[in-house]
């Protein structure tokens, strides 16, 4: 007998990880399917009766209904209904406050029978007439609550069926204060559809398609004088929709420029008694360039010590280069100095949308995302820390962090040119931000060519849902388009059953509403850099000296000769002993803020065939 | 209390209380696909087969061969009428997992029709 029974753990009483179930069961739910005959709904001469059954919570209250009972529906809003019942007592009528409600109308023809679900939603507001006992309820489905529930943009982003287009740099999600309704509603206005709950209470996403029509009513099924056609107005169809999508961020440049200098002939050191260029001077003049950093390590060459031969009025000279004088002076120095800046950049991506009306107002589409990066702390080269002074003895042994050139922060921008720095905002974001700029224009153009509408009255036909797409030809008028509105109305006084419908006929170039959109970045041609500076050695006090020197020439080791050289001039300028570097200056078209505008690549397409008209 | 249950919107702020209706022409139908949503607002629970393998929804009843489902709807095309699926072997809370539902009934024959959809003993578990 084995010491434990295996088959235990493998009953399914305890999972895979070892927890222990906190409910067990199974879920269901329900589906009920009517088959009916379609001659139902015909409306050619005949007769055709109809039951409204309707139920408030739990009671069924379709005998006590009384006046007209009307349900409308649209695009992007909420299912509506409105009724009047009798109710039985107090406790009924207290009942009916936010009870669940669903009406199923049942239609009867010879021979022929349907029921249909009309309306699920909610009673939203109860009025009680006193003196005729008689409450009328508004109803509404859930349309507003379902988005204001979501708790995670996935969730908001699920309600569209991928008909919408996120963009978190544009419209972002945010968790500590979550607003869902906002958060939808942005992504509403890019959507290439709509939304709506169905009669069933289930929520849809309906895409703005406009294919094979699932039924065409002719002059016979529908009432006379209720076909009406409604062009859009001026407003609603411009000349043209343009979007713009501006993405504000930073060029940075990197630049690199050699230094090379080399110091006096030794004939002048014996001649004019000129010094030595000392190598802390040059080291600290390297240092000390504002903006400049040396990058690696300069190069500072020495003189070999030694005695050398100068010829001085054709006479040798012994020159004496001691190894102490040698070490602390400079003979040649090369290094390369580094700069980087950058420059606040705007690049503008746009795309136009003709929609064809004659007004000559453009509507236009504007966003603006901006990259978050310290461009400052990125310029800067971190300094070396200063001692904390904590430690008298046995100091720890940290890492020290590199400092100047070495200790510049990411990303490094190529050598002697540029790079656009999205930062927080990169290519995936771009692409998400101009696809959501190109849907929200296309969602304007598209909603305004919808206004197009064929709206027409017929027998009770609850078989339509916003979205569905019917034809008409019927009084010269013929057009595909969704049913964008719906409104039944049941009169129990009068008998009357009608149906209206709203169809939505776009001028359009297709059977779906679909763009495509991108935002390609124009490339960087920046150049900077150029031949080395070549440091010289300008010489004041000397005969030579130029009595107004060019200021921006004075470059390298100012020395001067001392007064007792032949070649001394004591009315010349007389230079501060020093190593001086000048460094060039950044341009301006590299330096100011720039702004650039590109061409986005887009393409959109309306789903519609129009209406035709015979006059 | 089992808090997984069938929701008409990916949200799970409806749940599915009364039965969902569809209506077929006795003549040339045409399907309707309708989409529900399998899952719990308690983003802490996950459901598992009891017995182990994949959660199955089992469609029953009058109508059950009029129905496909599916985990997507490209997925209704290759879905056997009457079939059950698999849905996951674990569904974790908050997000509501996506069924599919294609009606068609080409019997020709008027009537009204139930199908009840019911999922495979599940246990939940706290993540």
């Amino acid at each position: 007998m084995p010491f434990f029974d295996a088959g235990f753990f493998d009953s399914g009483f305890f999972e895979a990880d070892g927890s222990a179930p906190v409910a067990s069961g199974v879920a269901s739910f329900d589906l009920e399917i009517a088959v009916v005959d379609p001659l139902v709904f015909d409306s050619s001469a005949g007769y055709v009766r109809w039951y409204l059954t309707a139920r408030i919570g739990a009671v069924d209250v379709s005998g006590r209904l009384s006046g007209a009972v009307s349900i409308s529906a649209a695009e992007d809003s909420a299912r509506v209904a409105s009724l009047s019942v009798t109710p039985l007592s107090e406790t009924e009528l207290a009942s009916y406050d936010s009870a669940a409600v669903t009406l199923d109308l049942t239609l009867f023809r010879t021979g022929q029978t349907a029921t249909w679900r009309v309306f699920t939603g909610i009673v939203e507001t109860v009025d009680f007439a006193a003196d005729e006992q008689l409450a009328s309820l508004a109803c509404r489905d859930g349309w507003h609550e379902i988005p204001a529930a979501c708790a995670s943009a996935a969730e908001v982003e699920a309600l569209f069926s991928g008909l919408a287009s996120p963009a978190a740099k544009v419209l972002p999600w945010n968790d500590a204060e979550p607003d869902p309704a906002g958060y939808f509603q942005g992504l509403l206005a890019t959507m290439r559809g709509a939304t709506c709950v169905d009669s069933s209470g289930l929520w849809r996403a309906v895409p703005w398609a406009i294919g094979t029509p699932a039924a065409t009513f002719d002059a016979s099924e529908i009432f006379d004088g209720s076909l009406v056609l409604t062009r859009p107005n001026r407003k609603d169809v411009p000349e043209a929709i343009t979007a713009r999508l501006t993405h504000r961020h930073y060029r940075l440049h990197g630049m690199d420029i050699g230094l090379e200098w080399e110091a006096v002939d030794r004939v002048r050191y014996v001649v004019d008694g000129l010094p030595t260029a000392p190598k802390s001077m040059i080291q600290q003049a390297l240092d000390s360039i504002p903006g400049w950093l040396v990058k690696g390590t300069a190069s500072l060459v020495s003189p070999i010590p030694g005695t050398y031969g100068v010829i001085v009025g054709g006479a040798t000279v012994p020159y004496v280069i001691s190894p102490q004088v040698a070490e602390i002076s400079c003979q040649e120095m090369t290094a390369t100095i580094h700069r980087r800046w950058y420059q606040e950049i705007e690049i503008s991506y746009g795309v136009r949308i003709d929609m064809g009306g004659l007004s000559d107002r453009d509507d236009s589409v504007a966003i603006t995302i901006t990259s978050t990066f310290d461009a400052g702390a990125w310029e800067q080269a971190p300094s070396a820390a200063p001692s904390s002074g904590l430690y008298a003895d046995n100091a720890p042994v940290v890492a020290v962090p590199p400092t100047g050139y070495e200790g510049l922060p990411l990303p490094h921008p190529p050598i002697n040119g540029a790079m656009d720095h999205g930062a927080d905002i990169g290519s995936g974001d771009l692409a998400a931000a101009a696809e959501h700029t190109v849907a929200r224009a296309l969602r304007l153009a598209s909603a305004g060519k919808r206004r197009q509408r064929l709206r027409f009255e017929r027998p009770a036909d609850p078989r339509w849902e916003v979205g569905a797409v019917l034809a008409i030809n019927a009084y010269g008028v013929t057009g595909t388009g969704q049913v964008a509105e719906l409104e039944m109305l049941l009169d129990h006084d009068s008998g009357d059953a009608t149906s209206s419908l709203t169809l939505a006929c776009p001028d359009g170039t297709g059977s779906t509403t679909v763009f495509t959109a991108t935002a390609t970045p124009p490339a960087v041609t920046v150049t900077h850099g150029g031949p080395a500076i070549i440091l010289g050695n300008p010489v004041g006090a000397a005969f030579e000296t130029p009595a107004t020197p060019d200021e921006d020439l004075l470059i390298g080791f100012l020395c001067n000769v001392l007064p007792t050289s032949d070649n001394y001039d004591l009315t010349k300028p007389v230079y501060e002993p020093q190593f001086r570097i000048i460094a060039p200056e950044i341009a301006a078209e590299y330096r100011d803020p720039l702004q650039i505008d590109v061409d986005m690549t887009a393409t959109v397409q309306i789903a519609g065939s129009g209406v035709g008209v015979t006059i | 209390m089992l808090t997984f249950a069938f929701y008409a919107d990916p949200a799970m702020t409806t749940p599915l209380r009364s039965a969902l209706q569809s209506t077929q022409a006795s003549a040339s139908p045409s399907a309707q696909d309708l989409v529900v949503y399998f899952g719990s607002r308690n983003p802490a629970r996950t459901a598992v087969a009891a017995g182990g393998g994949a959660i199955t929804l089992t469609p029953s009843g009058a109508g059950a061969a009029n129905v496909r489902l599916a985990n997507t709807l490209a997925g209704l095309d290759s879905a056997t009428p009457g079939a059950a699926i698999d849905l996951a072997a674990e569904i974790d809370g908050g997000v509501g997992w996506p069924i599919y539902v294609r009606v068609l009934d080409t019997t020709g024959s008027a009537g009204l029709r139930s199908v009840n959809f019911t999922t495979s003993t599940i246990n939940e578990v706290e993540v």
